[in-house]
């Protein structure tokens, strides 16, 4: 795991700011295309054999972290070592951190293990998570205009929504989410009560994905001054459950009903958030279908998304310890074991709301990625290259070229972020597809310049335009798949030869390992005027001439 | 339909055409939701975004629902985005009376899917600043969008 240095005071003081959440070690990374194709943003190149994060592209989903087998990809998380630079540590763990120890550990126990690692305070998110449902109906219920109402906990749904979907940021609700919430409590209410000295109150954040660090991209700044650090599940995990080893359970932290528990898994909230017609949807492109269908201005009558980009919510995220489904099954159990009805004061919340202690302290501000160009002219003329690029690329997406898929290649190129060459298909080799228009013919004649081939008949040919090559010694093959203008590369010398080259209307004949046309072979050709070439090199050797002259 | 509108910058050139199959609701949207891309690529405010991806929505359904299949084209200016909607249908006989919100010939099958509504047509004249249709019966129907950035 790697860490920046952040300074006390806030993970985006310092130094910290100008880090990015997720980024490659240029040392690990093999310059392979796993992330590149994993990567749904379509936020990563690889350039020089290395791969490299586009900062303003990338949501921080972690997909890229999943993907990459040689541990290349990190996520920037706090040391946990920072919790002694304050005075007063406090902890607030998303509640998918009760998933994470099996069925008999209960969340009041993972509490107390908290408090056992030196923290001063530990909030039980699941409680504010539910007091967050209560907060988030209220706004929905004061403000039935807004359709749908969409929660602000996933920082990078977020982020997407910012940089893909700006018409809908006046979709979030202006609600604190949980862990920011939780800061602000203690904050500008607990640390007066006990009569701490605010600079030294830090409020650390656990969570399962790196995508809370909010960094200098992030569109919604919530975080900020609020939560002084995010510590991830793979390394609180040992301590904890250090911790939890003879663990004394003689007080009570957890307030929460099952409602908490499940409130960060997909699903948690749409069923605490008690509105007519609610959607929950996980994973980053399923999120991106919903968000599309909101801007074309369907789904008009929900009133509540949930959204995360994790598959099946922050017990998906990337760096939680335990498997998923077996986090899911634990927390469906004590989704029973504990009852899904929440005890939440709606009094209180609402006093809260009046008082302002939800509100947001900033706007959202869109973050679009730019256009092609800021002038529409220009723009539309970059797409139209673009465009024509796009038709000349062999379409298969392999990812050779470094960039995710032939289209944003053509972008890149465009734009110059890319090389043409740096395609293996395009230009260099006829490809796939046909040649590019405009390019230059290549005729028999250059061939046997370039080359150094021996004429042996058919001079009268020379001149023909050459479009190819194929390679085969079995006349029927080449009259079935040889294509018209091709250069054929064959040992058989007899004179049928040059009846097929008549045929299939081919460019002409060149006999492979120094062969010599027989003399039928050679009254045939000249009378047909079909260039009958001599070559001392194999078919291999020549054929690879011929790709480097560009055919 | 309209008093003709010039779009100022000049006539909308073609830049891309997508295909609309008939009767395919699992693909629909697909094209809006192309074109809609299309246009922030080409950076054009959020408001021409909404009002394009709406149009095309409607009218791209309305090709998968009534018209047999057709195309969706897309034209472009600096000031001006032209979306050319052709389908292959039986046309539309009363044009007046299709305009009226609420009137509507789909069948139990498409408002069982939530379509139907008879808001398809006054949606997109909703949304442009130009609409101009043109339908026969038997002719199919074409419809041009023409939204003006402002």
């Amino acid at each position: 795991m790697a860490h920046d240095n952040h300074q006390r005071g806030g993970q985006g003081n310092g130094n910290g700011q100008d880090l990015p959440t997720m980024w490659i070690d240029p040392q690990a990374c093999q310059g392979c295309v796993l992330c590149l194709k994993a990567c749904s943003a379509k936020a990563i190149r690889v350039r020089g054999g290395v791969a490299h994060i586009l900062p303003q592209a990338c949501v921080n989903c972690g997909d890229c972290f999943r993907a990459c087998p040689h541990m290349a990809v990190r996520c920037r998380t706090t040391p946990l070592e920072h919790m002694r630079r304050f005075q007063h540590p406090v902890a607030a763990a998303s509640p998918t951190l009760f998933s994470q120890f099996g069925y008999r550990t209960t969340p009041n126990q993972i509490l107390l293990a908290l408090e056992r690692l030196g923290f001063q305070q530990v909030m039980d998110m699941g409680w504010l998570c539910e007091m967050n449902s209560v907060a988030m109906e209220e706004y929905l219920l004061a403000h039935p205009e807004l359709r749908p109402g969409i929660s602000p906990s996933c920082p990078a749904v977020i982020r997407l929504i910012a940089g893909r979907f700006p018409s809908l940021l006046g979709n979030v609700l202006p609600i604190l989410p949980p862990r920011v919430f939780a800061g602000k409590v203690v904050k500008e209410r607990l640390a007066q009560s006990q009569g701490w000295d605010p600079r030294e109150v830090g409020v650390f954040h656990i969570a399962p994905c790196a995508a809370k660090m909010v960094g200098p991209h992030d569109p919604v700044v919530l975080d900020q001054p609020y939560v002084d650090g995010v510590f991830s599940f793979r390394e609180i995990y040992g301590p904890l459950l250090q911790a939890l080893q003879g663990l004394e359970e003689d007080h009570t932290l957890q307030k929460c009903s099952g409602a908490g528990i499940a409130w960060a898994m997909s699903g948690g909230q749409a069923a605490a958030v008690d509105v007519e017609h609610t959607l929950d949807v996980a994973g980053f492109d399923e999120v991106v279908r919903i968000l599309e269908m909101l801007e074309a201005g369907r789904l008009r009558d929900l009133r509540f998304l949930e959204a995360h980009i994790c598959p099946d919510g922050c017990l998906g995220g990337p760096l939680v310890v335990e498997n998923h489904y077996r986090a899911k099954s634990v927390t469906l159990r004590q989704m029973r074991r504990f009852g899904a009805m929440s005890r939440v004061n709606r009094a209180k919340i609402k006093q809260f709301m009046a008082e302002g202690l939800y509100d947001w302290r900033q706007e959202a501000r869109p973050c679009p990625l730019p256009p092609l160009d800021p002038d529409t002219s220009q723009a539309i003329a970059k797409m139209k290259a673009i465009q024509s690029l796009t038709a000349r690329l062999p379409g298969i997406e392999c990812g050779v070229c470094g960039s995710p898929d032939c289209q944003t290649f053509a972008e890149d190129v465009i734009l110059g972020r890319a090389g043409e060459d740096l395609c293996p298909f395009t230009l260099q080799r006829g490809g796939p597809h046909p040649a590019p228009a405009g390019r230059q013919t290549v005729t028999v004649k250059d061939l046997v310049d370039k080359l150094g081939l021996e004429v042996a008949a058919g001079a009268g040919g020379l001149g023909r335009e050459v479009k190819g090559g194929y390679i085969s010694d079995l006349l029927s093959d080449v009259m079935a798949n040889a294509q018209t203008g091709a250069v054929w590369l064959t040992i058989q010398a007899h004179q049928n030869v040059v009846a097929v080259a008549v045929l299939k209307e081919l460019a002409a004949v060149i006999l492979v390992g120094g062969r010599a046309p027989a003399e039928e072979t050679v009254a045939k050709a000249e009378q047909e005027a079909v260039p009958v070439l001599a070559a001392p090199d194999d078919a291999f050797t020549l054929a690879g001439r011929l790709h480097a002259l560009g055919l | 339909m309209s008093a003709g509108l010039a779009p100022e910058g000049g006539e909308p050139e073609f830049l891309r055409a997508f295909d609309i199959q008939a009767g395919d609701f699992a693909g629909a949207g697909n094209v809006s939701i192309a074109v809609k891309n299309l246009l922030k690529e080409l950076g054009f405010a959020p408001e021409v975004l909404r009002r394009a991806a709406i149009a095309a929505f409607e009218a791209e359904m309305n090709v998968v629902m009534y018209g047999g299949g057709g195309h969706m084209e897309v034209f472009i200016a600096p000031r001006a985005v032209r979306l050319v909607i052709s389908d292959h249908g039986p046309g539309i006989p009363d044009l007046d009376l299709a305009m009226q919100e609420g009137w509507s010939t789909a069948t139990p099958e498409m408002r069982e899917m939530g379509f139907g509504a008879g808001m398809g047509l006054p949606n997109i004249k909703r949304n442009s600043d130009q609409l101009r249709i043109t339908t026969a019966p038997g002719q199919g129907t074409r419809l041009q969008v023409d939204i003006f950035p402002r």
